[in-house]
């Protein structure tokens, strides 16, 4: 896609272009943020192509929710939580967004692996969904306990129970991983 | 774990490929047609209010020249007059009510001597209720072997001139402008087909056309009630069509030719 130049100087002047329906500002958006949406999505969303989707739908959700945008915070920061919203929503209508109850098991972290983002992401693709998103959510997306057992309907001791699950299931995959690394 | 993820996950971005761009590009095209264009409307307004506008003036034009328009010629012609010296026909507008019955009044011969002098055009009302006395077939019968050549002569001029004579030795008749239908009325009668649609407004007529265009029939703008005020474009300063002009001065040779 053809690069536009910057017209929008600041995130709010691009925020304003968008309300006002200006395609430039909207294009400019697209140009700006498409890559750190489709990141978010494919950290949830395991298929690349329907990553992809998720990504697009929620940039023409942004374009049509703009006008609640109320300048107070980041307009990104803003966009992000419609992209996150948008990938659960598509996790949940796909029926993958199912969290178990199992029961917390504590592990201890491991040692920091010198792992690229492609392996990181890999890591996390092998997670069940259901941990996948209590992870990203929360170690990722910085969401605390209480948003996330509002964002998927769950409790916050569910909440805290799948991203120990996550975490160890992480765990024993980052260690396996240095274990082949190391041979 | 949390800040191993968070530090390498965070600000991490993915190209979309060009087929997600390529959706992007298809979903905000069918986004933006809401937004742009408004021009659209406003072209819209303005045919809407040109039409209008043309409908209103043909509305006010139809007027000009009405339906029963009447040319009164002189009664006769005296003898040895020259051609330029008859006086050009008057053209008198007939404000009759077409929902009464139309008056038949006694137009006595002996009143109307032929070829004795050039008599002035009788007052409009009195022409009116003469010209609006309809002709029945009895009439039509005894007039002359002269009087029914001249207007066989008339007709052949040209086949949509209509006329009404007001006696039987045809000293004494008007012609009535194309748009009034060629037909010889009951006496006491006004003929259905015109009285209501005098009444209808132009813009009903219009659409009852177009209705008819609509299923198939040929546009017929005598019968809209459009084609009048569509003449008046063509009135030369007498308010008078060229061709009917012409006719009417064909037609007075004619007649001068005939009563000499």
């Amino acid at each position: 896609m053809a690069r536009i130049l910057p017209l929008f100087k600041t995130e709010h002047d691009l925020a304003r272009g968008i309300i006002r329906g200006d395609g430039n500002a909207q294009r400019a958006f697209y140009e700006k943020y498409s890559g750190k949406f489709l990141a978010i999505c494919c950290r949830y969303i395991k298929d690349r192509m329907a990553a992809e989707d998720v990504m697009v739908e929620s940039m023409m959700r942004i374009f049509e929710k703009s006008s609640q945008f109320d300048f107070q915070g980041s307009f990104e920061g803003w966009s992000k939580r419609l992209v996150v919203n948008q990938a659960l929503g598509y996790l949940r209508s796909k029926k993958m967004l199912e969290v178990g109850m199992d029961e917390v098991r504590e592990v201890a972290d491991a040692a920091e692996a010198p792992l690229e983002e492609e392996d990181l992401l890999r890591l996390i693709h092998q997670l069940p969904s259901g941990y996948r998103a209590v992870f990203n959510l929360y170690a990722i997306e910085g969401y605390s306990h209480a948003e996330i057992a509002e964002l998927l309907g769950i409790s916050e001791g569910t909440s805290k129970s799948q991203l120990s699950r996550a975490r160890a299931a992480l765990q024993d995959r980052l260690n396996e991983f240095q274990f082949t690394s190391n041979f | 774990m949390n800040d191993h993820f968070l530090k390498k996950l965070r600000d991490m971005e993915v190209t979309p490929s060009e087929r997600a761009n390529e959706l992007f590009r298809s979903r905000l095209e069918q986004l933006s047609p809401q937004k742009e264009g408004p021009w659209k409307y406003f072209a819209t307004a303005a045919a809407v209010l040109v039409t209008l506008g043309s409908l209103f003036f043909l509305h006010l034009n139809k007027d000009v020249l009405k339906p029963d328009t009447a040319l009164v010629l002189p009664k006769s012609v005296e003898e040895g007059t020259a051609a330029s010296e008859i006086p050009t026909p008057a053209v008198e507008s007939l404000s009759v009510d077409t929902e009464a019955p139309a008056a038949v009044k006694d137009t006595p011969g002996s009143e109307t001597p032929g070829g004795s002098s050039i008599n002035r055009p009788t007052p409009i009302p009195e022409r009116v209720t003469v010209a609006k006395a309809s002709l029945n077939k009895g009439i039509e019968e005894t007039l002359s072997p002269t009087a029914k050549n001249f207007l066989s002569d008339l007709q052949s001029l040209n086949p949509e001139i209509r006329y009404r004579y007001h006696s039987i030795d045809l000293t004494d008749f008007a012609i009535l402008d194309t748009h009034t239908p060629l037909e010889l009325e009951t006496p006491g009668v006004v003929s259905p087909r015109e009285a209501p649609e005098r009444t209808v407004p132009l813009l009903a007529r219009v659409v009852r056309e177009v209705k008819y265009v609509v299923n198939g029939e040929k546009p017929d703008l005598d019968r809209a009630g459009i084609k009048p005020a569509v003449a008046t474009f063509a009135q030369n300063q007498e308010g008078l069509l060229a061709h009917e002009s012409r006719q009417i001065k064909e037609g007075v040779h004619k007649f001068k030719e005939l009563f000499k």
